[in-house]
């Protein structure tokens, strides 16, 4: 009943299947080669041959845009991956063992979380140099700490079950526990996570790349694309229209997605 | 019956530390067990009967391996298996299995149940695919369920039918003791009369030795060779189950008969309604534990901790009315 | 005979699911005497504690009243307004729940949860509400009733939580009482003593009590008469000693022979196959043949109605028509 209500899910699936679909295109075809530069044809507006314009240097901007959406999930599932995968280790082991290790590992975690998230990784990549690997690790290190208390939550819920003490009783070790009994269980408030942290990462690529920290030329990203464009507000408003609004709807539909997610699993419950 | 016993616990002890209110507090203790012995004979059901809080699913955590005990030892088939827990070697751990209260909680929501009754085979390494598949179909058979359930997730299952899999998935590995910790409680009636059938057939058919855990006294007469009562961390009353059922020695033991609401009329006692509530078990009170709620309570009672007094053979009560 | 206070008549309530409307109360009917005990016995799912939320108006919202009606004293009640519903509830007909912990606010102390309802009520000064909510704590038993007044829920034990629920429900002097599982949760020598006090309310403060539990031993020991209720319906009902003795309901007898006592030991246990439908599982005919052992062809085919077979006596079975009859 509450399933046709959920209209967050819907929007958010929406949003994130056209980007999805434009980038998966991408992958095959765009309209320009983007990094070609045409000079002849600099910021030209939207018309029927340029259908976002062009740039200051005469690239097709719609071309830039859906490579562009490559380096965005790119960078956006590369560091939830490496958060979501040292989150769940750090929480199952943290909220299992409980503790010290717990103790020892939470306060590192509260500790990460002290930072804001942008100094963090400004001083990753001052310390290990510009690159879109080090812009992938420092995002996705940085958002360890949310997967890891959402999965220690989950862990010390789920440890005092039966079916837990159950399995420790026909003989299956801690590992068989975490990962194969409890880690299923926990999964789907990671998911959701995972996909709001993935607006987060999205959001974060774009703005150390604006800052000129992040992927580096000549590969498009909306972060860069925004940087450059700021330059030329008024002489082509077009021009930042396009990174800003891209990097807006992407960053709506998956918070979107995670929120239709979690409305979703509660109407079950 | 009197055989050679499969499991022995002697002087078992459970100790579980209080958080402090306050950092300067001494450390306090709940004696959640205290001093527990009792031994276990190959084929028979003992029956451990209190009320919330006596230790009873403690002990059977305990004997389960599930918890370590503070203090005291547990021998099956004359080996010690508590102390470092390498001793709770494989092959110990899988001749004793446990069933849970809740049938709802104690499977996996996550996996089918085909899954779950193949887990223990799968942990032991025993037989390939085929031959595990095939020994979850004959264990499906035996507790009664029809092999198209092996494909279900739990939570289209009843109450019953889960308690049918947790049974079976305890006997996966061949046990010879199982311990059943309030396995009927969260069942209905008539359901509950299904499992108990289901429990003492299967007792028969594989030669089982069972430890069975009930608040329910009607429940652990039914199913009981001989039976501990607990109160408070201790067995204060332990005998034959006919011989208690027959003349209840401890005040505690006349009490908990008499207040099991019955069907049939109350004949063999007058009905004794205890006063207040059981102590709180950090600090149980000095003496017998059971003096400031029983209606025959002596100057002696609130002094000493009464022994543990054979009235008759093999019947055993911890009470100071029937010192020598 | 004694005054009928309150009155069900063929209540029909349904659940709105994503399934559709199913079915949980099909037609129930019973009365309630002035000054009597009344016990609703079942397993799970057989609809006892949705119809005494029905009684007080209080429905989960994804369920409702399909048809039928509740009077009280002669009155229509379930077309009540919800503001008159609510002067009835607490005033006329409390409510105490299986678990005590539940229903009190962890957060306040006793007293101030229990003072609140007479001060709403009767716009009566906080000194006279406090003395009267003593009066009635001692009144359940609670001896140290003073102490108990500043304690907050989490320091007392279950018996005592459930002695204060009793003491809150009876404040107002209610003249109908419903007991939904109240001695569930609780140890049984707990449960022995919150059951006489239970009667002990009944015989001196002359309340009307509805006393609904699982366990018929308890009902036994502690009800006047007894509706059995079982996938909906009522299928038997009669006086405690009539349906202890005589009960003529397979599932009634089923009930009581799948109790484990002495006599038994030894032998198995009669259990009833099977397990009580879900609300979307429709039978034909009688809602319990598929698990009724006597169960012949008319069963399967048509619905028994709620007949009586002897004075006060009735029962939903075609079969326990007949041995009456003849």
């Amino acid at each position: 009943m509450k399933l046709k209500k959920n209209l967050a899910l819907y929007i958010g699936v929406g949003i994130v299947a056209i980007l999805l679909f434009l980038m998966i295109i991408s992958l095959f075809y765009t309209p320009y080669d983007a990094n070609k530069m045409v000079i002849a044809e600099r910021f030209q507006a939207p018309s029927i041959k340029h259908w976002l314009g062009t740039d200051n240097f005469g690239r097709d901007i719609l071309s830039r845009i859906m490579e562009g959406s490559q380096t965005a999930f790119y960078v956006g599932t590369v560091s939830v991956l490496i958060a979501l995968i040292g989150g769940i280790i750090i929480g199952a082991l943290a909220g299992y063992m409980g503790g010290w290790v717990d103790e020892v590992v939470m306060r590192i975690i509260d500790a990460l979380m002290a930072f804001p998230s942008i100094l963090l990784a400004l001083v990753f990549i001052a310390v290990f140099g510009v690159s879109t690997q080090n812009t992938m690790l420092a995002i996705g290190i940085r958002s360890i700490p949310t997967f890891a208390r959402i999965a220690r939550s989950g862990f010390i819920q789920y440890k005092e079950f039966e079916f837990v003490k159950a399995a420790k009783a026909i003989g299956a070790g801690p590992f068989r526990i975490m990962f194969i009994h409890i880690l299923p269980n926990v999964m789907s408030s990671l998911i959701i996570a995972a996909s709001m942290g993935f607006a987060t990462a999205v959001l974060a690529e774009a703005g150390l790349s604006y800052l000129g920290l992040g992927v580096q030329p000549p590969h498009p990203s909306w972060g860069r694309m925004l940087n450059e464009a700021q330059g030329y507000l008024m002489k082509a408003p077009w021009y930042t229209f396009a990174p800003g609004t891209v990097i807006t709807m992407s960053v709506l539909g998956f918070n979107l997605l995670g929120d239709g997610i979690r409305d979703m699993c509660d109407t079950r419950k | 019956m009197k055989n050679e016993p499969l499991l022995e616990v002697e002087s078992l002890h459970k100790h579980f530390s209080v958080p402090k209110q306050r950092i300067w507090e001494r450390e306090r203790y709940v004696k959640a067990v205290d001093g527990v012995s009792f031994e276990i004979y190959r084929g028979e059901t003992f029956g451990l009967v209190g009320e919330s809080g006596c230790g009873k699913s403690t002990m059977g955590l305990m004997i389960g391996g599930l918890i370590s005990p503070s203090k005291g030892k547990i021998y099956f088939e004359r080996n010690i298996i508590t102390g470092s827990g390498k001793n709770f070697s494989n092959k110990i751990r899988r001749n004793m299995q446990i069933v849970f209260q809740d049938p709802y909680a104690s499977l996996n929501p996550k996996k089918k149940i085909g899954w779950t009754l193949e887990e223990p085979l799968v942990i032991y390494r025993e037989g390939n695919k085929q031959e595990r598949q095939k020994k979850v179909y004959e264990m499906m058979e035996l507790v009664g369920l029809e092999e198209s359930i092996a494909n279900r997730y739990p939570h289209e299952l009843s109450g019953g039918q889960r308690q049918r899999i947790a049974i079976a998935r305890a006997l996966m590995l061949n046990p010879q003791f199982i311990i059943g910790d309030e396995p009927v409680s969260a069942l209905d009636v008539s359901i509950q009369a299904q499992i108990l059938n289901l429990m003492k057939r299967l007792q028969s058919k594989l030669n089982l030795t069972y430890l069975f855990i009930s608040h329910d006294l009607n429940v652990i007469h039914y199913m009981s060779d001989r039976v501990g009562v607990m109160y408070l961390g201790e067995i204060v009353e332990k005998a034959h189950v006919e011989k208690i059922y027959e003349r209840a020695y401890h005040p505690y033991t006349k009490s908990l008969f008499s207040a099991i609401p019955s069907i049939e009329p109350n004949t063999n006692s007058e009905r004794i309604i205890l006063k207040g509530d059981a102590p709180n078990p950090v600090c149980p009170p000095t003496g017998c534990r059971f003096h400031p709620r029983c209606p025959y309570a002596m100057d002696v009672c609130s002094k000493n901790s009464p022994q543990n007094i054979e009235v008759e053979k093999g019947h055993f009560v911890r009470c100071h009315l029937y010192n020598k | 005979m004694n005054n009928i206070l309150l009155k069900v008549e063929d209540l029909h309530i349904a659940f709105h699911t994503s399934k559709g409307s199913l079915p949980a109360i099909k037609g129930v009917s019973f009365e309630v005497e002035e000054g009597e005990i009344l016990g609703i016995v079942g397993e799970s799912g057989c609809g006892k504690s949705i119809t005494s939320l029905a009684l007080m108006g209080l429905l989960p919202q994804n369920s409702e009243i399909v048809s039928g009606n509740i009077y009280f004293e002669n009155k229509n009640i379930n077309s009540l307004k919800e503001e008159d519903m609510q002067k009835l509830r607490g005033n006329e007909i409390s409510m105490i729940f299986q678990e005590p912990m539940n229903s009190l606010n962890p957060v306040y102390k006793i007293g101030h949860q229990m003072i609140e309802g007479l001060i709403l009520h009767f716009g009566i000064s906080k000194k006279e509400a406090k003395e009267r909510t003593i009066n009635m704590m001692k009144e359940v038993g609670l001896a140290r009733a003073t102490e108990i007044f500043n304690s907050y829920p989490h320091e007392l034990s279950g018996g005592m939580r459930q002695r204060i629920m009793i003491a809150m429900a009876l404040i107002c002097k209610p003249k109908l009482l419903i007991a939904d599982e109240p001695t569930t949760a609780l140890d049984v020598t707990i449960q022995a003593q919150i059951l006489e006090l239970m009667k002990k309310i009944n015989r001196e403060m002359k309340t009307t009590i509805i006393f609904i539990s699982h366990d018929i031993g308890v009902i036994a020991q502690t009800c006047d008469r007894v509706v059995v209720m079982y996938a909906g319906q009522v299928v038997e009902q009669a006086k405690v000693d009539e349906i202890i003795k005589r009960g003529a309901h397979p599932y009634t007898r089923g009930l009581m022979e799948a109790i484990p006592t002495h006599q038994k030991r030894g032998t198995p246990l009669k259990a009833i196959k099977g397990r009580v439908p879900s609300l979307l599982e429709r039978a034909k005919g009688c809602s319990f043949a598929s698990r009724c052992e006597k169960a012949v062809k008319q069963c399967t085919e048509k619905k028994p109605l709620l007949n009586s077979i002897k004075d006060k006596h009735q029962v939903r079975c075609f079969l326990a028509q007949e041995e009456g009859e003849a």
